[in-house]
């Protein structure tokens, strides 16, 4: 072949390849898609790796260095002489637990949002701004709230609890300790997200369908199985992928309500195994943890086949927001918006009220309402616990640290809200593309990783890099807490980013690309502004769960880098009042920020519902 | 395919990046041996000398500190004040005064030395002699000059003090049946309200120590004691060990505490939870000086707590008679360490020093009963702690001359409690329950499991 020649092809196959990369990335959802890929594939399957490596490592518990490896650890898991005691008993707990907390969740959370957005109900705003409360506060606080309610002397161990002295009733052991009360506490704690994703379809959803409907006469529960329930699909499966998740994950409210009657489960069992000293049970804790990471796995791919194979759920046309409200008749609505205001009050604003009194407590946690003190909070001697703190006004490590949680959660939000949207936009754009579900997967990844096992692998991680050298990461570690919860808490965005993209017609996004609007502009001025609500929710998310964050951050920094260590430290010293002072500042906080947010933008986690 | 080949690459690099987590180097570095040639050096100084070279070592920098005891803080004024006395530069020196639990405490120690970071923890607090055992040499021990302890015991690793866990029972209705021998926390129906072994290792350590002869035959003597029929009311019978030898008291011990505990996350919450007046009749095994957390109301009261060891009406614990076969609790040592990393070594041996050889260093601890200094003369006594008055607004004040309202909280000496003629305490030696360790580990699982 001539020379020249060859030089011509190769040229025009080059100017074709060229071409060919300036046309995909000339659509900004393959870039973005690209980009994220590939931070995330590098962020979240290091950890990843180093957990599937661990599971067949011999690794010291204390040291974290490998001795070798071999299959044992799998082995001892699944045939070993602990096998029922550490995975197939705990495994049967945490799949009812997690089953039924779904089921409370969603009865929670859905039944609020339907009365909300589609019936003529009276203290909307009242309602919605404080069903999300349970969301806000630590999960512990919700167990301790019940634990205090329902404690009797009927329990092994137990004394009198609140129900106890105010009417003489000794609750059943069943109430207060194993599944159900776990699975209530967790499915109140999550009841928010089906809130929160149910609510935002509820709201947006063009009544054109159902009002068809009713013209064919079709049955009011028809329409609802048929019509409301299909669109709302996707939010129901979203959240059933998250709180089966996080209630699997969850370990303070088992430990508080299951640990006392040795009520094990999968996290549980794995802190228990986690925290061993020994190499065995070290690597059954690691083996567990994968499992539960590959449960998650399993829900997740469930959910792609499900939002993967079907056609459009489309809900925000641009043509009609016309929603029709069901009337629950004259009487009605006000029984319902009574036994409801009743309900949240009771659930969202009384374990606020309870941890807020235990702060005035003198013997805060015995449930002894007979002795208060304003020491958690004025006390300016320094006599409170054996270390000698001041009260919460007075005291220079809450105001520290609490600066540094503030830091660490703007932060992460921004990253992780920022990210997720773009995430969301270029799934939807690309829906049908292979990238685009890796992508959706890779960022829903750290979701399923245990918070601890994540903080663990980054230290390490910190560690070896500084060994090597490279001090930078152990040397700051609000910088390397910014970038495990930003990668932590990308998937709460890019879900509810994803549910809101996927509402949303191409048609919408079309217009202005025929008016050759550039990108920016067209997310900036056309997309977000439809979208707000469930987009800050995307930032929201985040920047809540990092507040109030602890296991995450166990091993990066100090105590007083961010507030819930420094709650920690209280907690460890017994001050059980000024923990509870503390948490309730962090509580305020939350709150006051999604009220600003609401006032600035309009928009906050319940306000994009409705109410 | 190609997908799935360069996913497959990118695992090995990460793989790779990763398995470098357990490479180390073996030879001393420089700071390392810094460090032990300062430490060696302020072994020879005396308290003044020391703080003179800790103040011109620290200045105005930051000095890091971990332990599993927040306790160590309240010496901070005076530490601070000590060194600005040397050098006024000192006065804009930082301090930074963090907890780790034992669960955690090594692992973060042990990754900064890995890590051969320049900035990280100066010195630290630790507990579980096990785990220091496996891991102190990693850490630099040094031993104050005007130290007047036993350094055969308590020198190597130094021990900053004894800190004592105990049987209690609730006794609000002042009717309850004091147990008089240890077997008795195994009866069938109680619970008894402890801290998760999982949680803190010392919580492991006490059950592992119960296998050594010497207690094992202390649980041997004190089972021979009971008659059959409270034989037959426990949840545990050293017959039913018989596989274990000799050592069948000390497995049936064990089998039976596991099946009666309740456990808690941590002291507090199992004091909680144990001391309001409902909960009559239940036992705890617990940190004795969690007590000092509880304020006085009419829910709850130190008055309702009994320690079967001293009996219900101690009123003086010089005079205390031990009132119940077997042992009283469990002590476990604090160690003071100096970090191989550490950038102010002088400064970690000063507040070491600080901290074990003053009264003014100790007072942390000496506020409460149930810890006793390897220094015995910087404690003070508490052997009529629970004498005093109550105000209006139930504020309790200690006075030797008033009445005795808490015979709880009068604390014989450390000594009395470990002593054979006193107390009978188990006390921790790392060498034993290093040794011991894996065996008695795999027991307690299997246990565990069964409950």
């Amino acid at each position: 072949m001539d020379s020249s020649l060859a030089k011509d092809m190769g040229n025009r196959a080059w100017s074709k390849a060229w071409n060919k990369t300036k046309t995909f990335f000339g659509f900004p959802a393959n870039t973005i898609l690209v980009c994220i890929g590939v931070i995330l594939l590098v962020l979240t399957l290091v950890p990843f790796g180093s957990l599937i490596l661990s599971t067949f490592a011999n690794k010291n518990p204390i040291t974290q260095k490998i001795s070798g490896y071999s299959p044992d650890n799998w082995v001892n898991t699944f045939a070993g002489e602990h096998s029922n005691q550490y995975l197939w008993t705990p495994l049967g707990h945490s799949l009812l637990v997690a089953i039924l907390s779904c089921f409370f969740a969603i009865l929670f959370g859905g039944s609020v949002a339907y009365l909300i957005t589609r019936t003529n109900l009276r203290f909307k705003k009242f309602i919605s701004s404080v069903f999300i409360f349970p969301y806000i506060m630590p999960q512990w606080t919700l167990a301790l709230f019940w634990y205090n309610l329902f404690i009797s002397t009927n329990c092994p161990g137990g004394h009198i609890g609140e129900i106890q002295a105010l009417t003489g009733w000794a609750a059943p052991t069943w109430l207060c300790y194993g599944p159900f009360p776990i699975a209530m506490v967790l499915g109140l704690h999550y009841a928010p997200f089906a809130y929160i994703l149910m609510g935002g379809i509820l709201r947006n959803m063009d009544a054109n369908l159902e009002e068809a409907a009713t013209i064919l006469n079709v049955p009011r529960w028809k329409i609802f199985t048929k019509i409301t329930v299909p669109i709302l699909k996707p939010a129901i499966l979203s959240t059933i992928l998250l709180v089966f998740s996080s209630a699997i994950s969850s370990y303070t409210v088992a430990a508080t309500l299951g640990d006392p009657v040795n009520y094990k489960v999968l996290a549980t069992q794995m802190e228990t195994l986690l925290r061993s000293k020994t190499v065995w049970q070290y690597g059954i804790g690691n083996v567990i943890s994968m499992l539960m990471i590959a449960m998650g796995l399993i829900i997740l791919t469930f959910n792609q086949m499900s939002t993967g194979s079907r056609k459009s759920y489309t809900t925000v046309s641009g043509k009609s927001g016309q929603i029709s409200k069901q009337n629950l008749g004259k009487v009605g609505k006000w029984i319902v918006s009574c036994v409801l205001v009743f309900f949240v009050v009771f659930v969202c604003i009384g374990p606020m009220v309870s941890f807020a009194l235990e702060s005035f407590l003198a013997n805060p946690g015995t449930g002894d309402f007979t002795r208060f003190t304003l020491d958690s909070w004025i006390d300016q001697k320094g006599t409170l616990g054996s270390a000698g703190y001041k009260g919460l006004f007075f005291n220079e490590e809450i105001w520290t640290s609490l600066r540094g949680t503030l830091v660490v959660s703007v932060i992460c939000a921004l990253i992780a809200g920022t990210v997720g949207l773009l995430i969301g936009y270029g799934v939807a754009k690309k829906r049908k593309s292979k990238m685009a579900s890796g992508v959706n997967a890779l960022a829903f990844l750290p979701y399923l990783l245990p918070s601890i096992t994540l903080s663990a692998i980054f230290f390490d991680m910190a560690s070896t890099f500084s060994a090597a050298g490279f001090k930078f990461l152990y040397r700051n570690p609000m910088f390397l807490a910014i970038l495990l919860g930003s990668i932590k808490f990308i998937p709460f965005a890019s879900r509810s980013a994803t549910n809101a993209m996927l509402q949303l017609s191409n048609e919408i996004e079309e217009a202005a690309v025929i008016q050759n609007v550039p990108w920016w502009k067209r997310m900036t001025r056309v997309i977000f502004p439809i979208q707000k609500s469930s987009f800050l929710s995307g930032y929201l998310l985040p920047f809540i769960s990092c507040m109030r964050e602890y296991d995450l951050f166990l091993f990066i920094g100090g105590n007083g880098m961010l507030l819930t260590k420094q709650m920690f430290l209280f907690h460890s010293d017994g001050i059980y009042g000024l923990e509870n002072a503390a948490n309730l500042l962090l509580v305020i906080i939350i709150l006051l920020v999604n009220w600003l947010v609401n006032k600035i933008t309009g928009a906050s986690l319940d306000k994009g519902i409705g109410g | 395919m190609k997908i799935s080949k360069s996913i497959r690459s990118l695992t090995v690099v990460a793989f790779t990046c990763l398995g470098l987590v357990g490479c180390g180097n073996d030879e001393k570095s420089e700071n390392r041996i810094a460090v032990e040639n300062a430490v060696k050096e302020a072994m020879k100084l005396d308290r003044d000398a020391l703080f003179q070279k800790a103040a011109d070592e620290l200045q105005d920098g930051t000095f890091k500190w971990v332990g599993c005891s927040s306790r160590a803080k309240k010496a901070a004024d005076a530490f601070k004040k000590k060194l600005v006395e040397k050098n006024p530069k000192c006065e804009n020196a930082t301090f930074v005064w963090d907890v780790l639990d034992d669960g955690h405490i090594y692992t973060k120690l042990v990754g900064d030395i890995n890590a051969e970071v320049d900035d990280g923890y100066d010195g630290a607090l630790v507990q579980d002699g096990y785990q220091l055992a496996l891991y102190g040499d990693q850490f630099v021990n040094y031993v104050p000059k005007e130290w007047e302890g036993d350094k055969s015991v308590n020198g190597d690793p130094f021990a900053l003090q004894f800190n004592f866990k105990t049987w209690l029972v609730n006794d609000s209705d002042g009717e309850q049946v004091i147990p008089d021998n240890v077997w008795d926390f195994l009866d069938t129906g109680k619970v008894i309200h402890s801290m998760d072994p999982n949680n803190e290792n010392v919580n492991r350590d006490w059950l592992i120590m119960l296998t050594k002869d010497e207690n094992n035959n202390m649980l041997k003597e004190a089972w021979n004691a009971l008659t059959d029929a409270e034989k037959a009311a426990k949840v545990s019978k050293p017959d039913d060990f018989a596989d274990k030898g000799n050592k069948k008291y000390a497995y049936a011990f064990i089998s039976g505490y596991i099946k009666n505990a309740q456990f808690k996350k941590d002291d507090g919450e199992a004091v909680n939870n144990f001391a309001v007046k409902s909960a009559k009749g239940n036992y705890a095994w617990i940190v004795y000086s969690k007590m000092m957390n509880l304020k006085e109301s009419d829910e709850v009261s130190k008055s309702y707590i009994v320690s079967p060891s001293l009996g219900k009406d101690i009123e003086d614990g010089n005079n205390a008679v031990m009132k119940m076969k077997g042992f009283s609790g469990f002590m476990y040592k604090h160690y003071l360490q100096v970090m191989p990393t550490s950038k102010h070594p002088y400064t970690t041996c000063a507040l070491i020093n600080l901290l074990s050889t003053t009264p003014e260093g100790y007072k942390g601890w000496a506020v409460d009963i149930g810890d006793y200094p390897t220094m015995a003369s910087i404690n003070i006594n508490r052997t009529k702690f629970g004498h005093g008055t109550l105000d209006a607004e139930k504020k309790y004040t200690q006075k030797d001359s008033d009445p005795n309202l808490f015979p709880v909280m009068n604390d014989p000496t450390g000594e009395w409690w470990t002593s054979k003629t006193g107390g009978r305490a188990i006390v921790e030696e790392p060498s034993y329950i290093g040794d011991h360790y894996d065996e008695v580990n795999n027991f307690i699982v299997a246990e565990t499991g069964k409950k």
